[in-house]
């Protein structure tokens, strides 16, 4: 379950202040789809930096399953991000030198660096068996220069799911997508979610993405809007 | 033009770290390229200024031979007799009034010497304060042995009185490549020092002052002595011979600096091309906009010049400055006024350098981007490639070529040079080839850091191959020149290889023999006796010479002093020896045995196997030779390979020792004893035969190395050039990718990745790297010294040096370049997560 209470986050430039996220608090179920929406400059994607502990607010407090993100230090959130949270980004964000195959196993060889090796058994084929869900099962080896933007997203839906987090979190996962291309990659997501009762946070802009969730937080100059 | 006038103006891509960083990159070599060109250029004008102060005179007649009557009238027609004086020098030792005996250069002058240049003694003293008594005039560096006025010292059979010491003299310059400390006394008693007699191993000259001009001069000598063993040296003569000398030294090391060049204009390429990789969708966008691809091609050629001059300006300025240093340590070391260089051609011919490569070096990549498509501009960008296609090589190799050939000036030097270096950067490159195929079949399952640093420098392909060939080259230069001259070292370094000699003594009469075996029970003797060839297969050697000085490639106006050179090396006298068998470090070439049966009235001779193919004799063809005034007819009947660096007298000819047993003869004997007893012999072998020159082996191998290690250290201040260059390719590569790097560690530490295994992993390829680069330089550069060594300089090779270089290059350079590699990109280490986040966005 995520938990935030009284997130304020407030970046300082010089004399000037500018307050991005105002007392934010919501609740998240274990294993819901929340969408968080609003307009540009809403505090949508600092919101998500934090959720993911790569930053920390200035002042209230995030729980992940009842750790508090903000007493960590950046190496054990470091350590925290690699088994909690899978991430899928706008523009993919694989890595041009390694193929499709490899960009889904990183996640997974470094959850087991981090230790999660011992505790958590990864079955072998792991990746590969999320390419072949993902319908790449023939694009293993093609590095991502090699791949349609479509093929990416999807790439990046394994490499998210590849650890098995408990967290998942998107920020505009369809937005340099057309729309067929779109609606393949969220049937993919929302699949790949309620087989493995993840929790899904999308940022998104598109309505027709929000309303797939089961909440929406919208937010709006950095206040949550009810 | 206007657009991309108005494109470059506003270009910010190319930061002013990696600006700076380039242009440092191709200012090293150019630095090293101006102080090169400057300083040989004062070198040259202090030649034209001086040629008459080196030579002491205006002319200058040379000889290993005794001045017969005939060339003493010759010259009493063209100068009178005040206007001449005799220089003789030879090596010898003299003894010092604590026993001991030290190796010199004799030098004896006489009357008003010298016509030209300065010669100045403490006390102020001329060549006739030396007449009256026996006077020496000792080199300073005898002071520190506790010389001082008034002692006594013996060269030969005279006892001199020292008169003086030496400061200045016209050939300071020679003398500090002279095989001893320079000593003089007068001419008249030299000759009573019983060392400088007709047979003996001396360099005579006769110095002219003349107001006859130089052709005129040279035209009534040679009317009146034809015999070209008579060497006249001219200023103009003089001049071109050591402008010849400054030329290909500079050339060579200008060959070296140009290297410097080319790794930093390799740098340039590697960021340019990836920065149009980065670009590249900006690129496509504006030529869809309609800018046309010779607008864009213009703003690279505005970015070439802009990075051209201020390489060139940061190049010009350090090179100008090192110059002056090094011309000023040169004048403190040789005593001698340098004058001042010209610096407009040395200046102009750099920049000419630095934007030919430079442009090319930034516009080659450009070919690619212009090559893609500009419907790629609709399609995601970071699917095309900016490559490198087999015409860009090409373009590099021609542009290469044009200018080391400027820059070597001669052709067979640069033709080496360039062969040279396109094979180590093809071995190199090869290597590194191997090295990243090699990787592909690594599997690593432990190491997560290993694994990915491996699979970074493979998909890296290009990145990886540049930082290996420039750093690779960087190494093997450097190292190669040690292990070089480690080799010579080794080979002249008698104390560590027993049995060989070590105790010279010439100018034996036979009669001494068998006093000296007193002291040596083990000296070997060779007779040694003067021989003159006169015909080569029925052509007199005369003829022989001028056709040979006619195929070679100088210029015409040069022909007459090149045959006169070609000449000399005819029909000088060789020192050679008659024996029955093969001595240690010689083998037979060609021939069944060293000598055969008797021919009826020819003698039997055995030539060195390099003079026998440059004479185009075999075994069984005939020559003439002069021996004391008597011509004979001989056959030769085998030809030998000779191993020159084995501290033995080695000969051109020997004779059969049946043949020549009437012929006048000296002896030359080496001795191999214990290193501590070497001086204790020498004195006591000049006391009781103070004529012979009795050298100390080791003295001579020590002075040796030092000028050896006087040149080496020339070649690596140079080649230290190409070191900088290569460090700041690799400098600037990396800052060049650290935007790249940038988006790839915040996606690593966002997946959560630690810093500690991104360190580890960054640092693993940055090791990965250099010790491939190491590793290469390390067994390229030892088999090129073993192949110099073995082939090019007929020496032993030697393992001398290795692990000194190996130490270097394989733990020194990975290590240093991983630690200056991961300083650079520590700030991606440093950099809060989020702010990491917040760039890639």
């Amino acid at each position: 379950m995520i938990k935030v209470k009284n997130l304020i986050k407030t970046f300082r430039d010089g004399a000037n202040s500018t307050t991005v996220l105002d007392d934010v608090s919501f609740e998240i179920p274990r294993g819901a789809w929340v969408s968080i929406t609003g307009p540009s400059g809403s505090g949508k994607s600092t919101l998500l930096s934090l959720l993911a502990g790569l930053d920390v607010p200035s002042r209230g407090e995030i729980w992940v399953d009842d750790v508090a993100l903000s007493q960590r230090s950046e190496e054990e959130r470091s350590a925290l991000r690699s088994t909690k949270f899978g991430f899928v980004f706008q523009s993919f964000r694989l890595l041009p030198t390694l193929t499709a195959l490899e960009n889904v196993e990183l996640p997974i060889e470094i959850a087991l660096s981090a230790g999660e090796g011992k505790r958590r058994a990864f079955a072998p084929g792991r990746a590969r068996e999320l390419l072949e869900r993902v319908g790449l099962g023939h694009r293993l080896h093609h590095l991502p220069t090699e791949l349609s933007g479509g093929e990416q997203q999807r790439v990046a839906i394994a490499r998210a799911f590849a650890a098995a987090p408990p967290v998942i979190l998107a920020d505009e996962p369809t937005g340099n997508l057309d729309s067929k291309n779109g609606e393949t990659v969220l049937a993919l997501i929302r699949d790949l979610q309620k087989e493995r009762g993840s929790t899904f946070v999308v940022v998104t802009h598109d309505p027709g993405v929000a309303k797939l969730g089961d909440r929406e937080i919208h937010l709006r100059d950095g206040k949550l809007v009810p | 033009m206007r657009a991309a006038l108005y494109y470059f103006r506003r270009d910010r891509s190319l930061g002013w770290r990696s600006l700076f960083f380039n242009a440092a990159g191709v200012a090293l070599g150019v630095a090293a390229l101006i102080t090169l060109e400057l300083f040989s250029n004062r070198i040259a004008n202090t030649i034209g200024r001086d040629t008459k102060s080196f030579l002491a005179a205006d002319y200058q007649v040379q000889s290993w031979r005794v001045f017969t009557p005939e060339v003493w009238a010759a010259i009493r027609k063209l100068a009178p007799e005040k206007d001449f004086l005799r220089q003789t020098d030879w090596v010898s030792a003299v003894q010092l009034p604590s026993g001991d005996a030290v190796t010199v250069s004799a030098r004896a002058l006489e009357g008003d010497y010298p016509f030209y240049g300065k010669f100045r003694t403490e006390p102020a003293l001329a060549m006739e304060d030396l007449r009256a008594e026996p006077g020496i005039l000792l080199d300073r560096s005898f002071q520190a042995r506790d010389l001082k006025l008034g002692d006594r010292v013996r060269l030969g059979e005279v006892d001199f009185v020292v008169k003086g010491f030496i400061l200045e003299e016209p050939q300071t310059v020679a003398s500090a490549f002279a095989i001893g400390p320079r000593i003089i006394v007068h001419q008249e008693w030299a000759e009573r020092t019983g060392m400088i007699g007709p047979t003996s191993r001396a360099f005579r000259m006769i110095l002219i002052r003349s107001e006859i001009s130089s052709k005129e001069f040279a035209s009534r000598f040679r009317e009146r002595l034809p015999d070209l063993h008579w060497r006249l040296i001219t200023p103009d003569r003089a001049n071109r011979q050591a402008q010849r000398i400054v030329d290909r030294v500079s050339g060579f090391l200008s060959l070296v600096a140009l290297t410097a060049v080319f790794l930093g204009a390799a740098g340039v390429f590697m960021v340019f091309r990836g920065r149009y990789l980065l670009t590249l969708p900006q690129l496509l966008t504006l030529r869809c906009l309609g800018l046309r691809s010779r607008d864009l091609l213009a703003v690279s050629g505005l970015q070439a010049l802009t990075l051209s001059i201020l390489g060139w300006g940061l190049g010009s300025g350090v090179g100008v400055l090192l110059e002056d240093w090094v011309s000023r340590t040169a004048q403190a070391q040789l005593g001698v006024a340098l004058s001042t260089p010209t610096f407009g051609g040395p200046l102009a011919f750099a920049l000419f350098v630095t934007l030919v490569v430079v442009a090319v070096s930034v516009v080659l990549p450009l070919r690619q981007v212009l090559r893609t498509p500009v419907s790629e501009a609709f399609r995601d960008s970071e699917s095309s490639r900016v490559g490198f296609a087999p015409s860009d090589a090409l373009a590099l190799g021609a542009a290469a070529v044009l200018v080391a050939a400027l820059v070597g000036r001669n052709f067979a030097l640069t033709g080496i040079f360039l062969g040279g270096l396109v094979g180590v950067v093809a071995v190199l490159a090869f290597g590194a080839s191997f090295f990243v195929a090699a990787l592909s079949r690594i599997r690593v399952a432990s190491s997560l850091a290993l694994k990915h640093a491996l699979l970074s420098l493979r998909r890296q392909r290009a990145s990886t191959l540049t930082l290996v060939v420039v750093l690779g080259l960087a190494g093997f230069l450097p190292s190669t020149i040690f292990l070089l001259s480690r080799t010579f070292q080794s080979q002249l370094d008698l104390s560590d290889r027993e049995g060989m000699p070590n105790l010279f003594l010439l100018g034996i009469p036979p009669e001494d023999r068998e006093s000296l075996t007193g002291f040596v029970p083990t000296m070997e003797f060779s007779p040694v006796t003067q021989v003159r060839l006169k015909s080569v297969k029925g052509v007199p050697i005369e003829e022989l010479a001028a056709r040979r000085a006619l195929e070679n490639d100088r210029p015409p106006e040069e022909n007459a002093e090149n045959e006169e050179l070609g000449s000399l090396r005819f029909t000088r006298e060789y020192f050679s020896t008659r024996r029955l068998a093969l001595s240690a470090g010689e083998r037979l070439v060609a021939g069944r045995a060293l000598f055969g049966a008797p021919v009826e009235g020819k003698v039997r001779v055995s030539l060195e196997s390099g003079f026998a193919e440059n004479l185009e004799v075999a075994p069984g063809d005939e020559v003439v030779v002069e021996i004391a005034g008597v011509e004979l007819p001989a056959v030769v009947q085998s030809t030998r390979k000779v191993d020159w660096y084995n501290f033995r007298p080695n000969f051109f000819m020997v004779f059969h020792e049946e043949d020549l047993r009437e012929a006048p003869f000296e002896l030359v004997g080496i001795g191999a004893v214990p290193p501590a007893k070497v001086a204790e012999l020498q004195r006591d072998i000049l006391r009781k035969h103070p004529t012979l020159s009795v050298l100390d082996g080791q003295s001579l191998a020590t002075r040796l190395k030092s000028l050896l290690g006087q040149l080496s250290t020339a070649v690596f201040a140079v080649g230290s050039f190409a070191v900088g260059s290569a460090l700041l390719v690799f400098v600037g590569v990396l800052l060049a990718r650290r935007s790249q790097r940038l988006r790839e560690v915040a996606l690593w530490r966002c997946l959560g990745l630690r810093r500690s295994q991104l360190g580890s992993l960054l640092g693993i390829e940055l090791s990965l790297t250099a010790l491939v680069a190491g590793g290469l330089a390390l067994g390229f550069s030892a088999l090129m010294a073993y192949v110099l060594a073995r082939f090019g300089l007929d020496i032993p090779p030697s393992a001398s040096g290795i692990s000194l270089a190996a130490a270097v290059l394989v733990v020194g350079m990975p290590v240093g370049l991983t630690a200056l590699g991961l300083w650079l990109l520590r700030s991606l280490l440093n950099v809060p997560t989020a702010e990491l986040f917040q760039k890639e966005q």
